[in-house]
């Protein structure tokens, strides 16, 4: 039957665009595709966060590599963290089907509403100075260096208020488990201005953390029959594709010029998950 | 600077860092051909005409469950669709996979405080593949 071809080939299409979007956009590509399932293809929400959360492992997991390798991403932060992540996002999945369908969609309007924010105000990158270790941060040992191209230092930081982070991390978890999405605005925030490590560390920290919180509820969702293989698969190589391309762009042209030309896009895909939900 | 005990140690001859970025680029690499296999298969593999049975499940509330007995069985049968979940689970298994070297890794250091976080979060993991809920 010809239409299933079509189908899935205009799926593979659309996840190309919003993996490409979203890596530019600096929010990661699970953000679009569930409005691009549900507003776009007429999809029920609950298989399109099925399909959106296994393709979140598929596009975090570049940028995972990448970051980690150049020694950007702060692995102990991100281990302790991500027990904070996965118990959200097993919360999150075990929460969903009680959840009307309703109240996902405006709940994910409204985080893409404040995913946005800190996008557009975020305009310096400069490092956080005298930051004092929390007890914890000093046990565990999570102070740390990374390298920063520009100035070819390396850079000493300091980690405070851990109990703060791990518990907004947990909050970002269970977002993630209802809504199939990476939450990497919000895992930023949490590292950025709670736990004040340094910008390029939190994002990279960030991606490392995603795919292992999609993981603890994909599982879920993958028994539970609410992954459509003819709709995850597409999507998936159709983010994973559009990620990549976005990847190698980003090298040619300023964050910040990207970031301001998605952001009416973004804003308006908000709007519309919002009025599905109203 | 031995109290900053994560700056690139090096394990096996390779930096830990290293390491991980290889797991998850195999994982997603391998999973993605699975996916793609299955999804060639699926559609121009020689079936009847109509839609799509797996198609069923994009709207309304008609999921059918999954489980391991009847993707073993999809997959004994060669069945396209058996293959494009596997690949899915396979791209779900990949930082299921990551978290588990994590936790060796910190174990060759003998840092046993991060190896029992580590092994937390994979028990975690473990559970939601086990299918609880």
């Amino acid at each position: 039957m010809l239409g299933t071809e079509r189908f899935v080939l205009e799926l593979f299409g659309a996840a190309v665009g919003a993996g490409l979007l979203g890596s530019l956009s600096g929010l990661g590509g699970g953000v679009l595709i569930v409005p691009l399932l549900t507003v776009g293809f007429g999809m029920d929400i609950r298989p399109a966060v099925g399909a959106s959360i296994v393709a979140v492992i598929a596009t975090s997991s570049g940028a995972a590599a990448s970051y980690v390798r150049d020694h950007l991403t702060n692995l102990r932060v991100g281990v302790l963290l991500e027990l904070a992540t996965s118990l959200g996002a097993f919360t999150g999945a075990l929460l969903a089907p009680h959840v009307h369908t309703r109240v996902l969609f405006i709940l994910f309007g409204l985080v893409l509403l404040f995913s946005i924010l800190p996008t557009a105000g975020r305009l310096t990158e400069e490092l956080p100075r005298d930051v004092a270790p929390d007890p914890l941060a000093s046990r565990l040992r999570l102070g740390s260096t990374y390298p920063d191209y520009p100035s070819g230092r390396m850079v000493n930081y300091e980690v405070s208020r851990v109990p703060v982070g791990f518990g907004m991390m947990y909050i970002a978890g269970v977002i993630s488990g209802l809504l199939g999405i990476g939450s990497g605005a919000l895992k930023v925030l949490a590292m950025d201005a709670a736990m004040r490590l340094p910008m390029k560390v939190s994002t990279a920290t960030s991606n490392f953390m995603i795919g292992v919180t999609a993981a603890a509820s994909a599982g879920i969702y993958f028994w539970r029959g609410e992954v459509p293989p003819l709709v995850a698969g597409p999507v998936a190589l159709g983010a994973l594709v559009g990620a990549t391309v976005g990847a190698r762009l980003l090298t040619g042209f300023s964050n910040r010029t990207v970031r301001w030309i998605f952001l009416p896009v973004l804003a308006l895909v908000a709007v519309q998950m919002l009025a599905r939900g109203l | 600077m031995d109290e900053r005990p994560n700056v690139f140690p090096s394990v096996g001859g390779h930096p830990v860092e290293v390491w991980i970025a290889q797991v998850l680029r195999v994982g997603v690499t391998v999973a993605s051909a699975v996916i793609l296999l299955g999804l060639l298969l699926s559609l121009f593999g020689a079936r009847s005409a109509g839609p799509h049975p797996a198609l069923g499940n994009t709207t309304g509330h008609t999921a059918t469950v999954v489980t391991p007995t009847s993707l073993r069985h999809g997959l004994a049968r060669g069945d396209p669709v058996s293959i494009l979940q596997l690949g899915l689970l396979l791209l779900i298994l990949t930082p299921v996979v990551r978290v588990a070297m994590t936790a060796v890794l910190f174990a060759v250091q003998g840092d046993w405080t991060f190896v029992l976080l580590t092994a937390s979060v994979l028990a975690l993991l473990l559970l939601g593949l086990a299918g609880i809920g």
